[in-house]
């Protein structure tokens, strides 16, 4: 049972580990906890549906195009309601709160166009199941895992070898700066949330088809795992975001079979707060000295 | 000094609490003492019906919005239904529909605003005994008739002499789902996996209370949060290890058929399933599908697919009201939801017409003695007031409802 329950875990957390990467690069580009993420993965995941649905079964290219859609739902986030804030040198409190209305359109936009009902969704990552000894293993779990663990490293590769990165990488250490150098700051944080947002539609679609159903409760109980799991790893760090999402996620299962499965957020949240307690920057984390 | 202000503070609102309580107390004695005064001319025509609003308190935003639509659409029939047969003495009864937003707080300050309202013979809500059971001491105290179409805790009848349920309290169906699985199954070791609702609680306790006191070995009971567990792979894995011969999973319709769906994913091999009425639901086949065959459910709510109601033995009168219904909301399905509002309607309709709307008192003591013909189930009756009804039990063959 217990490797069972590790892949459990490993696949829940895959997921959390992709939308926390996105949430992550957010904060360490702009120091904002973007609220909306959750939604947006929700979104996401509706999107693809519906497209599925509209387009007569052509999945992969409803995937790329909702991947796209929600994409430019955040760059379209940033640019109509954050740049603004920034320009107007706003405190990061409101950049916050103003990612939290977003989120209350996001959902209840969908609430509105969708219903409450939850809506049955098209599996094609099922390739049947098969057993390693006693443990049974899904091919749905398999393909998150790849998925997560594939994008985890495209991007790093473009965070860390490419210019866009490096120009990530400066606006996040010091903005003034690196317009000085002549980057253009906005169109990179723009960039940012539109990379982000693509990531938490990949997540909520593979989401969606691993259990073949999607309801508007999705995005709330992500969105607080994913802030954990981005938390636990460093806030900022990618490889911290991946293995903070899958550690949230072996936590959760393991508590929810070992201790008990009505206490099984509690059981996470609290790991991760001792976790934080002796290491507060997490896991990953550096202690980063204050600019004044 | 700190302390001592706390404690002066709490101690004024204390104060102020049994100053309201005691004015509220007031309030209701008058009003008693005024009912037998209006009861007493019954014949004197306009007086026997002074008041014709039926206030609603339902869910039509928020996340359970679609049992808010379905609840809507039936009353709205079934109060243009009984106005079309005459009314109350000619008169139009008056349907005012609340939204609740399915949240406690909300409700209760709805109650408030309804009790306050002059019109007001009797209240029909809400979706969930959680909603239902936090507006109910508030209809209560105001000797306001709160007829409940959906609640079924089994702590809701005790609540006071107003509250009216017209879906049987959990026991009468874990009890009598305890004793189908024990003799289909042959008293094969049961798992429990209930939402972790004051009903799921309450539902658990009975039911292994009863498959224990059968003979029958209950070998674990795991729970989830509804709506918000969404990963339930852990607790499968748990439920597999233990090895149980049957499954009763307890649950919203979409949970049940998620948790199916990950059962399917993962293996749970030679275990019999079961589950609860709420699945009774085009919804609940949409998103399981084939996932649920093989799966036994019993409920006190009939299916009200087009499939089962060619073979089941329904009356005509549940027959015509699901056609009717289907025809005037074609987007909508009939469910079990939509045919309980109905007659949660048609009962206090139905008896305020027999003994007028003066006396609540006389208004609930004629809905419990005079049964009407009902929508939700074969017959109805009421012991106290709790609610009687018969068990129906189904099972899915490829991908549809099947008679058990």
């Amino acid at each position: 049972m217990l490797l069972e329950q590790i892949l459990n875990g490993l696949t829940i957390g895959s997921t959390y580990a992709l939308v926390a990467i996105g949430f992550t690069m957010v904060f360490g580009v702009l120091e904002l906890i973007n609220f909306a993420n959750g939604s947006i993965y929700m979104l996401g995941g509706y999107i693809t549906l519906m497209l599925y649905l509209g387009m007569g079964g052509h999945f992969l290219l409803a995937f790329v195009l909702s991947i796209l859609l929600t994409g430019v739902v955040g760059f379209a986030m940033d640019r109509i309601v954050l740049s603004h804030l920034r320009a107007k040198k706003a405190p990061k409190l409101t950049g916050l709160i103003a990612t939290m209305g977003i989120a209350t359109v996001i959902d209840n936009v969908i609430l509105l166009f969708f219903g409450s009902q939850t809506k049955p969704y098209p599996n094609m990552i099922d390739f049947g199941r098969f057993y390693i000894g006693e443990t049974a293993v899904n091919s749905s779990q398999l393909v998150i895992l790849a998925v997560a663990i594939l994008l985890m490293v495209l991007l790093s590769l473009l965070t860390y070898c490419t210019k866009l990165g490096k120009a990530m990488r400066c606006t996040a250490q010091n903005a003034d700066a690196a317009r000085l150098m002549g980057i253009n700051v906005n169109l990179i944080i723009a960039l940012t949330f539109f990379i982000s947002s693509m990531l938490a539609a990949v997540a909520g679609t593979m989401v969606g088809m691993y259990y073949q159903s999607i309801d508007i409760n999705a995005g709330f109980t992500v969105g607080m795992k994913t802030m954990a799991s981005a938390v636990l790893g460093g806030v900022g760090v990618l490889p911290g975001a991946m293995v903070g999402g899958l550690l949230v996620g072996l936590f959760e299962t393991l508590g929810a079979s070992y201790i008990s499965s009505g206490y099984r957020d509690a059981i996470a949240f609290a790991i991760l707060i001792l976790v934080i307690l002796f290491k507060p920057a997490g896991l990953f984390g550096k202690k980063k000295i204050n600019k004044v | 000094m700190m302390k001592r202000r706390i404690a002066m503070v709490l101690l004024a609102a204390l104060a102020a609490g049994m100053l309201s309580g005691c004015s509220n107390n007031a309030g209701k004695t008058a009003d008693t003492g005024s009912t037998p005064n209006t009861g007493s001319t019954p014949d004197a025509g306009t007086d026997k019906y002074p008041k014709h609003t039926l206030a609603v308190s339902i869910p039509l935003t928020g996340n359970l919005m679609q049992y808010g639509i379905s609840y809507q659409n039936a009353l709205t029939m079934a109060v243009d239904d009984f106005n079309a047969s005459g009314g109350l003495d000619g008169t139009d009864v008056i349907l005012e529909i609340n939204d609740d937003k399915g949240d406690q707080k909300e409700a209760i300050n709805l109650a408030n605003k309804i009790i306050d309202e002059k019109d007001v013979f009797a209240v029909i809500g809400s979706f969930g005994s959680a909603v239902s059971m936090a507006a109910a001491p508030v209809y209560q105290k105001a000797s306001m008739p709160l007829i409940s179409p959906n609640t079924s805790h089994p702590d809701f009848p005790g609540m006071g002499d107003m509250m009216i349920p017209i879906s049987p309290v959990a026991d009468l169906e874990r009890v009598a789902t305890a004793n189908m699985l024990y003799q289909n199954f042959e008293g094969k070791d049961l798992a429990i996996m209930h939402q972790n609702t004051d009903l799921g609680v309450t539902g658990a306790d009975i039911l292994k209370k009863t498959y224990e006191e059968l003979g029958g070995k209950v070998v674990m009971i795991e729970n989830f949060v509804p709506q918000q567990t969404k990963d339930f792979t852990p607790i499968i894995s748990k439920i597999k290890a233990a090895n149980p011969g049957i499954l009763y999973i307890d649950g919203e319709y979409n949970d049940i058929a998620n948790i199916l769906i990950q059962i399917s994913n993962i293996g749970l091999d030679g275990v019999q399933l079961a589950g609860p009425g709420n699945a009774f639901k085009q919804e609940f086949l949409d998103i399981a599908g084939d996932k649920a065959n093989g799966i036994v459910l019993a409920g006190t709510t009939p299916v009200y697919l087009d499939s089962i109601m060619a073979v089941a033995d329904y009356s005509d009168y549940l027959k015509d009201f699901t056609k009717r219904y289907n025809e005037l909301y074609p987007d909508t399905p009939c469910d079990g939801f939509a045919a309980a509002a109905y007659d949660s309607a048609m009962l206090a309709m139905t008896a305020a017409r027999n003994v007028g709307t003066g006396d609540p008192k006389a208004l609930v003591a004629e809905m419990l003695t005079s049964p009407i013909e009902i929508t939700c189930g074969k017959t109805m009756h009421f012991e106290g007031n709790n609610v009687i009804k018969d068990v129906f039990t189904y099972t899915v063959k490829d991908g549809e409802f099947a008679p058990y």
